[in-house]
C-alpha cells in the first residue's frame, strides 16, 4: 500500500503506516462512541 | 452557471470521481440527489462509491454509478472492539481494504461524510482533486475547499443558515467540476428525482404486498427517528391514523420501521385498533421493499428520518413532523410541494447547549405538533389541486374545528427556486408570523454563503416581505447593526494587520533568523492579530448572529497552507477580506430590513404597496 501511496509525488514522504493506524482509531471511536460516525450534524 | 458554445466535457474523456460516504443511509440518499445532478450535467463522471456495507445498497440500486465499494464495519471493527483481534492486525486488514482504492490516481475525490475518520482516508488516497475533510501531509486536519470550511464552521456548529444540504452538496461538486474539468453539457440540467431513481429487485412476496390493495391511495408512515428525541409520541400518531381514516376512506396507511421500532408499532396498534385499512411492515422490509412502498405512496408522513430523503428522491410528497433537535432547513424533504411542520413555542430541550442540565429533558416540541395539528396539514396539502393555495390555512384548520392546533406550530412549504430567483430549495412560511430573528439570521447567511461560493446572488432581501417584520426582529436588528459596525472595523483591522504581516515577511531573507528588530516587529504584529481575533470571538459570544464570522475565521486560519511568512501573512488578509465581504452583506441586510420596516406614506387613492 505505501509503495503505492508513494507514487504520487505530493504524498512521496507519507506516513502511510500512521495515517492507517489513526484511520482505524478514528474508526474505533465514533463507533464506540455514536455506533456509526457523527453525521453532517 | 453558465455553458459555451462547444463544452470541454464534450470533449473529455472520462473523470474518474470517488465518492466518500461513510455516515448513514440518509446522508447517503442525499448524496445520491447531489451525484445525479452533476452525472446529468458531465455524462463523463465514472463515480465509485464508498459506503458502509449496512447502507451500501441505495448505491448498488443506481444504475449509473460505476462501483460501489462498500466498508465492511462490523467485520473490521467488530473483533477489535470485542478484544478478539489486536489493532495492528486490523490496521492490516484496513490496509487490504484500502489498496483497491490506491491503484490509480482519482481526478476527483469527494468525501462527503464530514467525520474526522474519514478525512484520515481521504488524506491516504492520491487524488488531482480533493473536496471535504482530508489531512495535510503531517497528518493535521484540514478543510480542502470553501464549502467545507462553511460546513465546517457554520453547519456543524449548528449555527442558522437556510441552505439545503443537498443544494450545498450540489453546487460544492459542480463548482469544482466546473473549474477542473470544464463546463457542463447545457442540456444536462433535466429533473433529479423520478420513481425510477433505483433499479430495484422485488421478491414474489414484495410484488404481492404491492399489489394488495391497488385501488387505494397510500400514506405510508415511517415510525422512529434516527434519535429518541426527534420521534413522535405513539398518541400523536395513533390520533393522526384515526383522522386520516376516518375522513378519507380512499386511503390506506402503512407502517414502516425498522426492527427497533417494533414496539412502537405494537403501542400505536394497540391505540389505533386493527383495521383492514392499516398495512405494518415494520421490521420486514428491506432497501427495495423499502422503496417501492414509499414510491407507491401518494404521501409519506415521517420525523427526521431517511425515508424523507429517500421520498424526496422518488418523488413522492412528504409531510415531515419536525420535533426535537432536527434541522430541516438543512436536512428537511427535498422538492416541491413537501410540507413540514414544526413547534413554534420554545424548547428549553432544543435550546440547551450539550453540556446543559436541560438537553436531557423531554422535549416538549415533541408535545406541541398534535394530531389533529399534522392532519389539518395533511388535508390542506393533499387538497392542494382543489383549492390551489387560493384558501389560507388558517381557514381550513378553522374549519376543520382545530384553530387552536395552530397556535404552537409553523407549517412551511418547500419550494425550488427558479435559477433567476437564486436557485436551491427555499421553505416557505404558511402562516401569518413574524419573522423571527433565526429565521432573518439563517435568510443572511445563506446569502453571504452563496456569495462566497457561488459567485452570483440574487439582490439582498428577496424573500423578505414587510408585513412579516414586527418590533421584536426590529429591535434585535438594531442592537446587531451597531455590534456589526465593530466587527466590521475589526476585520478591516485585521486585514490590514495581515498585509503588515505579509510585507515584514517579504523582507526577511529567512524566517527562522533576523534581526531582533525583526523578531520583536513580528511578534507585535501577530499579537495583536490575535488580540483582534479574540475580540471577534467575544463580539460572536456577545452577538449570536456574529458567531458564524468567529467560527469562520477560526476554520480559515486553520487551513491556511503557505510555508513562509510571508504566504501566511498574505492568505491570512485573504481570509480577513472574505469575512470583511461577508460582514458588509450582513449590513446591507440589516439596512434594507430596517429601512423596509419604516413607516410609508400612502396616498389614499392609490392601492396599498403589496
Amino acid at each position: 500500500l505505501q509503495g503505492e501511496i508513494h507514487k504520487d509525488p505530493a504524498a512521496a514522504d507519507m506516513d502511510v503506516e500512521l495515517l492507517l493506524e489513526k484511520f482505524l482509531s478514528a474508526l474505533l471511536e465514533e463507533q464506540a462512541e455514536h455506533g456509526m460516525p457523527e453525521r453532517v450534524k | 452557471m453558465t455553458a459555451s458554445a462547444t463544452p470541454k466535457s464534450e470533449t473529455q474523456g472520462p473523470i474518474r470521481c470517488l465518492v466518500i460516504q461513510m455516515a448513514r443511509i440518509g446522508d447517503t440518499l442525499q448524496s445520491l440527489m447531489a451525484l445525479r445532478a452533476a452525472k446529468q450535467l458531465y455524462p463523463q463522471l465514472e463515480i465509485t462509491f464508498v459506503a458502509r456495507e449496512r447502507f451500501a445498497d441505495a448505491a448498488r440500486r443506481v444504475s449509473w454509478i460505476k462501483q460501489v465499494v462498500s466498508f465492511p464495519t462490523d467485520q473490521l471493527l467488530g473483533p477489535v472492539l470485542a478484544g478478539r483481534k489486536d489493532e495492528k492486525e486490523a490496521v492490516s486488514d484496513l490496509a487490504r481494504w484500502t489498496i483497491p482504492l490506491v491503484e490509480r490516481p482519482w481526478d476527483l475525490i469527494v468525501n462527503w461524510t464530514f467525520s474526522e475518520a474519514s478525512s484520515y482516508l481521504t488524506g491516504l488516497l492520491p487524488g488531482k482533486v480533493k473536496l471535504g475533510f482530508t489531512r495535510k501531509k503531517d497528518l493535521s486536519f484540514s478543510s480542502a475547499d470553501g464549502w467545507t470550511h462553511f460546513i465546517q464552521a457554520v453547519v456543524q456548529e449548528g449555527l442558522d443558515q437556510n441552505i439545503h444540504l443537498t443544494d450545498i452538496l450540489t453546487t460544492q461538486l459542480l463548482t469544482a467540476l466546473q473549474i477542473h474539468f470544464g463546463e457542463p453539457l447545457p442540456e444536462g440540467n433535466a429533473a433529479v428525482t423520478s420513481k425510477s431513481f433505483f433499479s430495484l429487485k422485488l421478491s414474489e412476496r414484495d410484488t404481492r404486498i404491492l399489489a394488495h390493495e391497488s385501488s387505494q391511495k397510500w400514506i405510508a408512515i415511517q415510525l422512529g427517528a434516527g434519535d429518541e428525541s426527534k420521534t413522535w409520541d405513539s398518541r400523536n400518531w395513533a390520533r393522526f391514523i384515526e383522522l386520516v381514516l376516518k375522513r378519507n376512506p380512499d386511503y390506506s396507511i402503512v407502517l414502516l420501521g425498522g426492527k427497533e421500532d417494533l414496539k412502537r408499532e405494537r403501542e400505536l396498534i394497540r391505540l389505533v385498533g386493527r383495521s383492514p385499512a392499516l398495512t405494518s411492515l415494520v421490521g420486514q422490509t428491506d432497501f427495495d421493499l423499502w422503496a417501492s412502498v414509499i414510491s407507491r405512496a401518494q404521501w409519506l408522513v415521517a420525523c427526521d428520518t431517511a425515508a424523507i430523503h429517500l421520498a424526496s428522491v422518488l418523488g413522492t410528497r412528504v409531510l415531515n413532523i419536525s420535533v426535537g433537535p432536527a434541522r430541516w432547513t438543512e436536512t428537511g424533504p427535498y422538492g416541491n410541494g413537501h410540507y413540514v411542520v414544526t413547534s413554534s413555542l420554545a424548547c428549553a430541550a432544543c435550546a440547551a447547549g450539550p453540556d446543559d442540565k436541560a438537553a436531557s429533558e423531554p422535549h416538549a416540541c415533541r408535545e406541541h405538533v398534535t394530531g389533529e395539528a399534522a392532519y389539518a396539514t395533511w388535508s390542506y396539502a393533499a387538497t392542494e389541486w382543489a383549492h390551489r393555495r387560493q384558501d389560507r390555512i388558517e381557514g381550513h384548520f378553522a374549519r376543520l374545528g382545530y384553530p387552536e392546533h395552530l397556535t404552537s406550530i409553523d407549517v412551511r412549504r418547500a419550494r425550488i427556486r427558479d435559477t433567476e430567483s437564486g436557485g436551491g430549495l427555499v421553505y416557505e412560511q404558511m402562516l401569518q408570523r413574524p419573522l423571527t430573528s433565526d429565521e432573518w439570521l439563517s435568510m443572511t447567511l445563506g446569502h453571504i454563503a452563496r456569495s462566497w461560493y457561488c459567485g452570483w446572488v440574487p439582490p439582498v432581501g428577496q424573500e423578505l416581505r414587510r408585513e412579516r417584520i414586527g418590533p421584536a426582529l426590529i429591535q434585535k436588528l438594531r442592537e446587531l447593526d451597531e455590534a456589526t459596525k465593530v466587527l466590521e472595523k475589526v476585520c478591516g483591522e485585521a486585514s490590514l494587520t495581515a498585509m503588515s504581516l505579509k510585507k515584514r515577511g517579504e523582507k526577511l531573507r529567512s524566517d527562522r533568523l533576523m534581526r531582533v528588530q525583526d523578531r520583536e516587529e513580528i511578534k507585535d504584529l501577530a499579537r495583536k492579530l490575535f488580540e483582534l481575533d479574540e475580540l471577534m470571538e467575544r463580539l460572536g459570544r456577545a452577538q449570536q448572529p456574529l458567531q458564524a464570522f468567529s467560527c469562520m475565521a477560526k476554520v480559515l486560519m486553520h487551513n491556511l497552507s503557505g510555508d513562509h511568512l510571508a504566504d501566511l501573512g498574505q492568505e491570512s488578509a485573504e481570509c480577513y477580506r472574505q469575512l470583511g465581504e461577508g460582514i458588509a452583506i450582513l449590513r446591507d441586510w440589516l439596512k434594507h430590513t430596517l429601512g423596509l420596516a419604516r413607516p410609508m406614506a400612502i396616498r389614499p387613492s392609490q392601492p396599498a404597496p403589496v
